[in-house]
């Protein structure tokens, strides 16, 4: 091995597991150790805002010596997050905490996905009623929907401020109740939703690539009570699938 | 038009930045934050290269590394340079990734011979790749490392012999390296040859009492003794596009743009007196 790998090696070694003793060798580490955690508390600031910034602090600073980035793009760092504080025994008494992580997950992926854009609302205007079980809608790039057996979703709506990204602290009294997520943007702003059973139901669904009327029966088996009709306007209007040029006007 | 004085851009300054009349303006970002499929920030950035012209500086192709620049990463380089066509594109004398960990630092090396072959091929290869110049970027330094079998600025005139790339020269970093590891920086910044310098980069730093040393924060403003080593640099070289760098304890952006001001009064002057010879 050349001297330059080696000695890369050993300095690697030494960041990541150098003792906390004073010394130029701490400069590197900090820096890079407070780059990871930094962008943890960025991607995951509901997560801070729920522990506190010192535990927070110490968290991301386990996470990021077990789970250090791998790219140096760090604006999706920290996909394993969730999954790491759930396996954590001290997150036992919070059992919200790691689903609360994965509802920050995808809202950053939902911020950041490519830029498409929305199925038209009078796309599907023209469709014959034999059309819907053969029809097959993409969900658009930036949709991202999850099913928590906490009510993540709505500790984490309680954390948003009018201000885009600005989280206010906010009590934990939701009900205890499973409840799923759903975000989108369609334009330039992510919204963000709660999804009832029906909705996540059919949803999944169509994201297995079910066409619009199967979707809407497997839905209605489980759920015969369910809006169909009007929970798929709802989908149209919020902008949840992806445009098919195909479909604008001439089906 | 005359070389003049840019500003590290912050997305809280988004509005004040697009607003901003100052005449020559220009915004620095840091490539890795918009490599991104889509979303708001890049948009943003859109909106801001409609206004202004745009460096885009790197922090993460490791081109100290022993291993080539990761594919993925340059071919995202490369979609930003092709969309956002920047007027300058810089990297740094330093090494960030090894065996698939990434450090969000600039670490350092010994610079051997071996290390400066290393070195130039990864630069060959980005420039291949970009189709462009590059320049190269003087890191703050922290530690004594032995087995140099080269001094840093010999280091970096000998990889634009070999490459052809240009220098980024960061005075806050040669006055923090000088101040940490006992150097002269005049006589540094004295040896850089003045036909490579593309850029300059100005910032303040920390003094961290406990280990005794000054760290390269970026989160203050630029400290008195950079300013006298910037205006000798620019008496010596001429002027050369500077930017004012920020990225902790980031002030209103008028604050910034008084820094940017007298940076570019300092280019300015230079400027006009080497009209006049």
């Amino acid at each position: 091995m050349s001297e330059l790998a080696t000695f890369q090696r050993d300095f690697a070694k030494a960041i990541a597991h150098g003792t906390k003793e004073l010394g130029p060798l701490t400069v590197y580490r900090n820096t890079s150790l407070s780059g990871a955690v930094e962008a943890l508390g960025d991607n995951y600031p509901v997560v801070r805002a729920i522990l506190g910034r010192a535990m927070f602090e110490n968290v991301a600073g386990d996470y990021a010596l077990a789970q250090p980035p791998t790219s140096p793009v760090l604006a999706l760092y920290g996909r394993r997050f969730a999954d790491w504080i759930e396996a954590k025994t001290w997150s036992a008494t919070t059992p919200y905490l790691a689903d609360v992580a994965r509802i920050e997950r995808l809202h950053i992926e939902a911020l950041f996905a490519a830029d498409a854009p929305p199925l038209a609302p009078d796309a599907l205007a023209r469709i014959g009623p034999d059309a819907w079980s053969v029809t097959r809608l993409h969900l658009h790039p930036a949709v991202r929907f999850h099913w928590s057996p906490t009510p993540a979703m709505t500790i984490w709506l309680a954390h948003q401020s009018a201000t885009p990204g600005v989280i206010e602290p906010a009590p934990i009294e939701p009900d205890w109740r499973p409840e799923g997520a759903l975000f989108l943007r369609p334009h330039s702003t992510v919204e963000a939703r709660l999804l009832d059973a029906p909705a996540h139901k059919f949803l999944t669904a169509l994201r297995h690539g079910e066409s619009i009327g199967v979707a809407a029966l497997l839905t209605a088996e489980l759920h015969p009570q369910a809006d169909l009709g009007g929970l798929f306007q709802s989908f149209i209007q919020a902008g949840v699938f992806a445009a098919r040029p195909d479909l604008q006007g001439n089906v | 038009m005359p070389p003049s004085a840019g500003v590290g851009f912050k997305a809280v300054h988004f509005q004040d930045a697009l607003a901003s009349p100052a005449a020559g303006l220009w915004f620095e970002i840091h490539a890795e934050n918009y490599m991104l499929p889509g979303g708001p920030r890049l948009a943003m950035l859109e909106e801001l290269r409609a206004a202004r012209p745009l460096s885009l500086h790197g922090v993460g192709l490791s081109l100290a590394g022993v291993a080539r620049p990761d594919a993925g990463h340059l071919a995202e380089f490369k979609r930003l340079v092709d969309r956002f066509e920047p007027f300058l594109v810089s990297e740094h004398l330093a090494w960030s990734r090894i065996d698939g960990t990434c450090f969000p630092d600039l670490l350092p090396f010994p610079r051997t011979t071996e290390a400066l072959a290393c070195i130039a091929r990864n630069i060959d290869i980005v420039q291949q790749a970009l189709g462009r110049r590059i320049l190269i970027e003087n890191p703050a330094h922290y530690m004594a490392i032995d087995g140099h079998q080269w001094f840093e600025v010999d280091f970096l005139t000998e990889l634009v012999r070999r490459t052809g790339c240009g220098l980024l020269v960061d005075v806050n970093n040669v006055m923090v390296s000088a101040f940490n590891l006992g150097f002269d920086p005049r006589a540094w910044l004295a040896r850089v040859p003045a036909g490579a310098v593309g850029e300059v980069h100005l910032a303040g730093y920390t003094p961290d009492p406990e280990i005794r040393m000054l760290v390269d924060s970026h989160a203050a403003p630029v400290a008195a003794r950079v300013w006298s080593l910037f205006a000798d640099l620019v008496a010596r070289i001429g002027p050369r596009p500077t930017l004012i760098e920020r990225d902790g304890d980031i002030p209103p952006f008028t604050e910034l743009m008084a820094e940017r001001a007298r940076a570019a009064r300092l280019l300015n002057s230079r400027h006009l007196e080497e009209a006049h010879v």
